[in-house]
């Protein structure tokens, strides 16, 4: 199975352990998870108002990577 | 002569205006006061007034308390008490309204909050991806200098455990990006 894979900022650095477990419990049941291309910051619980702005660009890359609708 | 106790001020308008403003507010009608939200928080026990109790003062028209308590301050984002709650009620996002509101209004009170979440946004605006190295070190030295001090060590081994990347992660697409979040803004929102 294919899954489009959205680790978000924190995966890359003070959430590092959650990105490493996850890859490896998706190995061992045979997911596949590929990483979307040059994903965005979520916006995360720092976006007061208009939570949702950072978002639209998200779900074209999404797209364009073949998955989302 | 006793001087006799000044009332507080109702306003029953903000409780509509509040609802208006979060998605599925009006939920905030069906409140049972049943304090699941509040027995729920992880960080229950630094707020000053519940999320049970902001409500109960929300619906009352409580408005002065509800903007001067630092429940929203507090709440780090979690979605527990909007995950258990029996009535659907999006406590996280009400929170994240009276936060708009509360700076919109000028009553940020005792609470570096939204300078932390400017310098956030600033970041993402520039490379597309939060830096964690360049947020902690931007907001401490504008807003706190001395606690600075105090983190160097923290930061040092969440380095050392490869938890803290020393240079930011800039994403091809940023100009789509910094369109998209102008664009927001021109439509009302803020940071």
């Amino acid at each position: 199975v294919k899954y489009a894979y959205y680790p978000g900022c924190s995966a890359e650095a003070s959430g590092a352990a959650y990105d490493i477990s996850l890859k490896k419990v998706a190995d061992k049941l045979h997911f596949h998870l590929g990483e979307i291309d040059d994903w965005n910051c979520c916006g995360a619980s720092e976006y007061f108002d208009a939570q949702d702005r950072a978002r639209p660009r998200q779900s074209v890359v999404a797209r364009k990577f073949g998955v989302g609708r | 002569m006793v001087a006799p106790a000044t009332a507080t001020q109702v306003d029953h308008q903000f409780f509509q205006d509040v609802m208006d403003a979060t998605p599925h507010g009006e939920r905030l009608r069906t409140c049972l006061q049943c304090g699941t939200c509040s027995g729920s928080c992880p960080n229950g026990p630094d707020m000053d007034v519940s999320p049970r109790a902001l409500i109960a003062m929300l619906s009352s028209g409580e408005k002065d308390e509800v903007l001067a308590a630092n429940t929203m301050w507090v709440c780090v984002a979690c979605y527990y008490c909007t995950e258990r709650c029996p009535k659907e009620i999006p406590v996280t996002d009400l929170l994240y309204t009276l936060k708009a509101v509360a700076i919109r209004e000028n009553r940020v009170k005792g609470t570096t909050a939204p300078a932390l979440a400017k310098t956030f946004v600033d970041l993402v605006r520039k490379y597309g991806r939060a830096f964690e190295l360049g947020l902690a070190s931007k907001y401490f030295l504008t807003n706190k200098p001395i606690s600075m001090l105090k983190m160097g060590p923290l930061g040092l081994s969440m380095f050392l455990k490869g938890r803290m990347t020393l240079t930011p992660t800039k994403i091809k697409g940023v100009g789509e990006l910094r369109k998209i979040i102008s664009k927001a803004e021109e439509l009302g929102g803020k940071s």
